[in-house]
């Protein structure tokens, strides 16, 4: 299944699937240009239909009782960042336009949303993960709104499926695409919390923390009491840079390939409005890395990779 | 043949000299009513190298201590004849006598003779120095400190670590002061204010935004100005240039009445010795002081034994002569030695230190007195005695650690650190004064050594500017901040800060360092440069290999690198300063006992922290709970370094902890140990403030003070401390105030082995452990009710109460409010401005929460909110009041008889942590619970100044915690939605989706469970 889609140059009806180029689009589809069921949904899956409503260009439904809709595997490349975008929203009102805590209970596990997760895999169809790290987020809009995830493709991985859990929710979709970004010493996912409070591409907050939408339009990560970003790749020896905006002190932790602490260290201390940065050379089995922090506002927080 | 004549020689000296050196009477007068005299004499013959005294008696001829001047700038020089000598007549003085001491020949003539009644204009003698460059009249306690000339002109110079101080001067009780135009002010200028008796009462703060800029206490009758050096990193505060000072009264100030002297005490006397040091003469005043408050009659303060037929207390140093045992078996400590002799009483010492604890000994063990606490309200606690005794005057002690100290007492600011430091001197303890912000005379005179100390890296100090071989290489960068420990391996580091050390020293001529440290960084961080990895080579010619380049992965390692660099500070050092100790952390990484020998000079002072139960002496090995660590590796660490440093070993404490303890039974088997192992520095930390706000203090002084007597004597027993404590400070209520702390070691004692207990801990899991979970809440209380009600004496009745707020102020801090009964709610929850809504429980001063914007915890929010609650056994009724500066701008979901979210302005609640109830409720009625109430009632009021939200929820589906009965509960409140304007806010600040237990309230209902 996943080699079929290697090496396509093909057009289907609503979706373009293109040839894996570097920084490249992998997948772009609209519901607007579709008549028929995506091939990559599974063209005969019962729980999605499409919808061609008045006052709606078109979307796919997925029905509140199935489990989980699983996408066709897409071709990835280890180790390289992509993004995914799609355009969704809920038939619910414990969405944030009818529930102001909604957000907030979501992340504390209070409610169970609509939501997508992806799973990588290798050559043979073994499952590559980091130990403790799953790639995924919610859905909480009733209006469409546009979802972003930014992720890294583990070591060994050749290709990600992505999975939506209606959760019991009436789920919509209308616009899907996955792309490769291009190549960048900017190593970690969202570092500028570009997406909107609902898109934290693996920034994990903790006790009261969350993303917030400031009302001139920018996003602001506050940490609560130990909450963290999402897993960036590192290399033991290789130096790099970290540079904030924010308010506080947030730590580094070094992890190895089993996802396991090996040493964490403070950063630097951030005050409002001026940037600080610091540099570091991962200790010696290093693998991975991830910001975590104590009751800390980020505006950004970029891991960059140095030349040698 | 040249022996016999040597011999010769010292004989002849031996009869001569000590007649050489008696002073020979010159001149007597009268003394004139003036505060101020002055005398003017002039003599002729051979002075160089005489002396001049002043002596001055009272009415009955005895020789006043404050009428003796005899100092050292009093010396007569060759080509000079006329002398000058300006001075405050003592209290009672009414004959002067002038004397020559005269040195080795025949005593100067007389030619000419002047005692004349003076003023002082700006109220201090000799305040712009007009009497000359070699004469200090006024200013006869200095050290470090010197009248300078330059083009400026005459002037005083107070050198780094110095000070200089005024002579005493009258003072108006009460009354406003200002400096004069343009005199010194700021830094290093202090008014130190005394009674009538010169006891020292306190500083008078200066603030000049005030006028008068300084108020003098009602009980002074004397001041004197301190002029000193500060904070030793800016250059320009390393000296202290006077010119003159002076202070002015305040005009229209209305000056307290001065309470009448106490009357003189017939039968007991003081003498000290003139020219004794200022340590020996603040000791003779603290007993004579405390005499007069326990007897109600003042001892004079003599200096020489009068006629009569009295008690003569003689107290100083010069003393231990007479008694060469105890002179010996007080060598080099600061211990004492009490004797009496027929009618002469001795309190004595080898060093002037151990003349303060010698008094207040001698009192303890006659008086029903005790220094208790801290704050000046509860300083002293003693029964009155009109006839008091001696009757205990055979004793001596020597302490069993040499320093003595509690650090971080929280008076950070220099002129508070006397208020702490007298209680710590009267408790027999001797901490260090840091020099690094001078000379805190105030502190040194009540018994603190001098000191220096300092993280390894601020010792290096700007050595760093010029040479990163000094930071540290951290992940392969050098980390250059001040918070890192230095390179260990550069040969430069331990050279540095020894020369820093040495520099250190020269500034303290003539008076000994007796507290040096040298630390670590507050951190694991440590240098892996490649010198650093580098194998340690050890004594058996085996490597010791760094496993990791993290100290928090090889803490041995580490630790042995880091005692590497130390010990070669202290071989540099030890050739010249072979008495020194140089004091350090054992501490982080550093806990771990090195691989190598560690230098005799190094006292290491080991911290057994932080994942050490507090509720277990050390080497009990009882109580480890972070699994991370071995079970035993404090006791293993203990006793390694025990034999790692036996001619030297430190306890750096950490006792105390935010809740009602029995710490002093941890820390009185930490110090046995400690002592057995050899140690000589005995610590603890953390004593906070003890002032007008309620604080530790007001739960557990008890053991502060045991812990406190543990470090002079760590085999003292505890329990036996603690009921020295009861009866002297509770009195007539220690029945209950026995029970009730007999409950708190009870209760301390008997909770599980695995709860764990340390200075990080946090009050309420303390709290719910010995009090809810026991259910002792009421029967605690009710002591401390009783024991309040008990106390007839009123300073005793204040503590008490506070002791019992304080006890309330922990239950309702951590959670526990009583929520009243009242009958009148099940019919008047709905009336808003019942009066029976003022007997409930009432949250109020609502404050913001923080969002997208950070708010400090108390920042009170824009728009006001109270929540009240009460209850009649079946319902809790709950009142919130939100305020709205604009109620018109309210924002609301369309009202539904349904549930329905308010998606807006609103008031919320959550009950219970599992299972949890969440209720809200917007201004429209618009309401709503999770999971959804069958039996609630509610309704909402709108008003001129906001809208108000009642409601009625049965006991019956509201989340009462099985344990303790309690309901934890939350209330918050959302003033607009969106936007810049919306504010949220809560009873305590804290979101209420910030999960810690410590934000929650538990509401305990009145006759439930109780």
């Amino acid at each position: 299944m996943t080699g079929k889609y290697f090496n396509l140059f093909v057009l289907l009806p609503g979706l373009i699937l293109l040839p894996l180029l570097q920084g490249q689009t992998i997948i772009r589809w609209d519901a607007a240009s579709s008549t028929e069921l995506p091939d990559w949904l599974g063209f005969q899956n019962p729980s999605a239909k499409l919808l061609q409503k008045e006052g709606i260009d078109g979307c796919l439904e997925f029905s509140p009782e199935s489990r989980m809709i699983r996408l066709a595997p897409f071709p990835i490349q280890s180790q390289r960042q992509y993004r995914l975008r799609f355009t969704a929203w809920l038939d619910d009102r414990f969405t944030v336009e009818h529930h102001d805590r909604a957000h907030i209970k979501t992340l504390q596990g209070l409610h169970r949303p609509s939501s997508f997760e992806m799973q990588f895999f290798d050559g043979n169809k073994q499952e590559k993960r980091i130990p403790g790290y799953r790639e995924g987020g919610f859905l909480l809009t009733a209006e469409p709104y546009e979802y972003v995830h930014e992720f890294f493709a583990p070591e060994g991985s050749v290709s990600v499926q992505i999975s939506f859990l209606p959760n019991g929710i009436r789920t919509f979709l209308s616009k899907l695409s996955l792309s490769q970004l291009p190549e960048s010493n900017v190593i970690n996912c969202n570092p500028d919390l570009s997406f909107g409070e609902l898109n934290y591409c693996g920034w994990r907050p903790a006790r009261d923390g969350r993303l917030y939408q400031l009302p001139d339009g920018k996003a602001i990560f506050y940490s609560g009491y130990g909450g963290m970003s999402g897993i960036f790749p590192l290399q033991e020896g290789k130096q790099y840079k970290a540079v904030g905006m924010g308010r506080g002190r947030p730590n580094l932790t070094y992890l190895n390939a089993e996802g396991k602490t090996i040493n964490s260290r403070f950063l630097f201390e951030l005050k409002s409005g001026a940037e600080n940065q610091a540099e570091f050379t991962p200790p010696p089995g290093t693998s991975y890395g991830r910001i975590v922090s104590y009751n800390v506002w980020l505006e950004s927080l970029k891991i960059i990779r140095l030349a040698e | 043949m040249k022996q016999h004549w040597t011999v010769f020689l010292f004989i002849l000296c031996q009869m001569w000299l000590p007649a050489q050196q008696e002073a020979v009477l010159l001149q007597e007068a009268a003394l004139t009513e003036a505060a101020f005299h002055q005398v003017t004499f002039q003599v002729d013959g051979i002075v160089s190298g005489s002396r001049w005294l002043l002596h001055m008696f009272d009415e009955e001829g005895r020789l006043l201590y404050d009428g003796c001047l005899e100092k050292d700038w009093q010396a007569l020089q060759a080509g000079q004849a006329e002398y000058r000598h300006a001075f405050l007549r003592p209290a009672g003085a009414v004959k002067l006598q002038l004397l020559i001491r005269p040195n080795g020949k025949a005593a100067p003539r007389l030619t000419a003779f002047e005692l004349a009644a003076v003023t002082a204009e700006s109220l201090v003698l000799n305040a712009d120095f007009a009497l000359g460059a070699s004469n200090y009249s006024g200013w006869e306690d200095r050290y470090q400190a010197s009248f300078q000339e330059d083009e400026k002109g005459l002037h005083l110079l107070v050198r780094q670590n110095g000070y200089a101080l005024t002579g005493f001067f009258p003072v108006q009780p009460g009354g406003g002061y200002d400096l004069i135009k343009d005199a010194k002010g700021w830094p290093g200028v202090t008014f130190l204010t005394y009674d009538r008796d010169r006891h020292f009462l306190g500083i008078a703060s200066r603030d000049h935004r005030r006028k008068p800029s300084i108020s003098m206490p009602s009980a002074a009758a004397y001041a004197r100005i301190l002029f000193e050096t500060s904070h030793d990193h800016i250059p320009a505060f390393c000296s202290n240039r006077i010119d003159f000072t002076g202070l002015k009264a305040a005009e229209g100030e209305t000056a307290a009445a001065l309470t009448e002297p106490s009357p003189e005490h017939p039968e007991i006397e003081i003498i000290l010795q003139p020219g004794c040091d200022p340590r020996e003469e603040h000791a003779a005043r603290e007993l004579q002081h405390w005499i007069t408050r326990i007897s109600g009659k003042c001892p004079m303060l003599l200096a020489k034994p009068s006629t009569r037929n009295n008690l003569k207390i003689h107290a100083g140093t010069a003393l231990a002569e007479k008694f060469p045992d105890d002179r010996q078996f007080l060598q080099g400590s600061d211990g004492y030695a009490i004797r009496k002799q027929g009618k002469h009483l001795y309190v004595f010492a080898v060093q002037p230190r151990g003349i303060l604890y010698g008094v207040y000994a001698l009192l303890e063990k006659n008086a029903a007195i005790i220094w208790p606490r801290p704050n000046p309200e509860f300083e002293v606690f003693f029964q009155a005695e009109a006839n008091l005794q001696f009757r205990q005057t055979d004793f001596r002690s020597r302490p069993v650690f040499q320093l003595r100290e509690i650090s971080r007492g929280g008076y950070g600011h220099q002129n508070k650190a006397y208020v702490f430091q007298n209680w710590q001197g009267r408790n027999g303890l001797n901490p260090h004064l840091p020099l690094h912000t001078g000379f805190n005379y105030p502190v040194w005179v009540q018994g603190a050594t001098l000191g220096y100390g300092g993280s390894h890296r601020s010792w290096i100090g700007s050595a760093v500017q010029d040479d990163e071989n000094f930071f540290p290489l951290i992940d392969g960068v050098r980390d250059k901040s001040i918070w890192r420990q230095p390179c260990y391996s550069y040969e430069k580091t331990a050279e540095v800060i020894a020369q820093n050390i040495r520099e250190r020293i020269a500034l303290l001529p003539g008076k000994e360092l007796e507290y040096l440290m040298s630390t670590l960084a507050d951190n694991w961080s440590v240098c892996a440069c490649e010198n650093c990895m580098k194998p340690i080579r050890l004594a058996d010619g085996s490597l010791l290999e760094p496993k990791s380049p993290y100290a928090v992965k090889d803490p041995l390692f580490f630790s042995t690198r880091n005692f590497q660099m130390l010990n070669r500070v202290a071989e540099l050092l030890a050739p010249d300063f072979p008495k020194l100790r140089l004091l350090t952390h054992a501490y982080i990484f550093a806990a771990e006992p090195p691989k190598i020998k560690v230098h005799p000079a190094i006292i290491p002072q080991y911290a057994a922290y932080p994942t050490r139960n507090e509720r277990f002496p050390i080497l009990s090995g009882k109580g480890a709970k972070i699994s991370s660590y071995e079970p035993d590796v404090w006791a293993r660490r203990f006793r390694e370094w025990s034999q790692v440093k036996p001619d030297g070993l430190g306890i750096f404490g950490y006792y105390y902890t935010p809740c009602y303890n029995a710490l002093a039974d941890t820390a009185a088997a930490d110090y046995r140990a400690l002592a057995e192992f050899g140690g000589i520095y005995g610590h603890t930390e953390g004593f906070p403030v003890d002032g007008e706000e309620l604080s530790e203090w007001d739960m557990d002084a008890i053991e502060k003070w045991v812990i406190a007597k543990l470090l002079w004597d760590p085999k003292q027993d505890p329990a036996e401390l603690r009921e020295q404590y009861i009866g002297k400070v509770y009195g007539e209520a220690a029945v209950p105030m026995r029970e009730f702390h007999q409950l708190i070691v009870k209760i301390w004692h008997e909770a599980d082995e695995d709860f764990f207990v340390n200075c990080h801990s946090a009050t309420a899991p303390l709290f719910r452990e010995f009090f809810i979970k026991t259910r002792l809440v009421p029967k605690a209380r009710g002591l401390l009710v009783q024991a309040e009600k008990m106390a007839r004496e009123p300073q005793r009745r204040v503590l008490l109460q506070r002791m019992l707020k304080k006890f309330d102020q922990l239950q309702s801090s951590l959670g526990q409010h009583r929520v009243p009964v009242v009958e009148e709610s099940t019919q008047e929850w709905t009336e808003v401005s019942s009066t029976h809504w003022e007997k409930s429980l009432l949250f109020k001063n609502f404050m913001k929460v923080s969002d997208w914007r950070s708010f400090a915890r108390d920042t009170v929010a824009e728009q006001q909110t109270q929540a009240s609650f009460m209850q009649d056994g079946e319902f809790l009724y709950i009142r919130v009041q939100a305020f709205d500066s604009d109620p018109s701008a309210v924002v609301v979901v369309p009202f539904q008889q349904q549930p329905c979210f308010p998606n807006g302005d609103r008031v919320e609640l959550l009950f219970g942590t599992r299972p949890r109830l969440y209720v809200a409720l917007g201004p429209n009625g618009t309401f709503y619970s999770r999971p959804e109430l069958s039996q609630w009632r509610h309704q909402v009021v709108k008003q001129s100044d906001g809208w108000v939200a009642l409601m009625a929820i049965p006991f019956k589906e509201l989340p009462f915690d099985n344990q303790s009965g309690l309901l934890p509960m939350r209330v918050g409140r959302v003033f607009r939605l969106r936007g810049a304007e919306r504010e949220e806010s809560s009873f305590n600040g804290a979101s209420l989706y910030n999960n810690h237990e410590s934000f929650w309230a538990n509401l305990q209902m009145e006759g439930k469970n109780e």
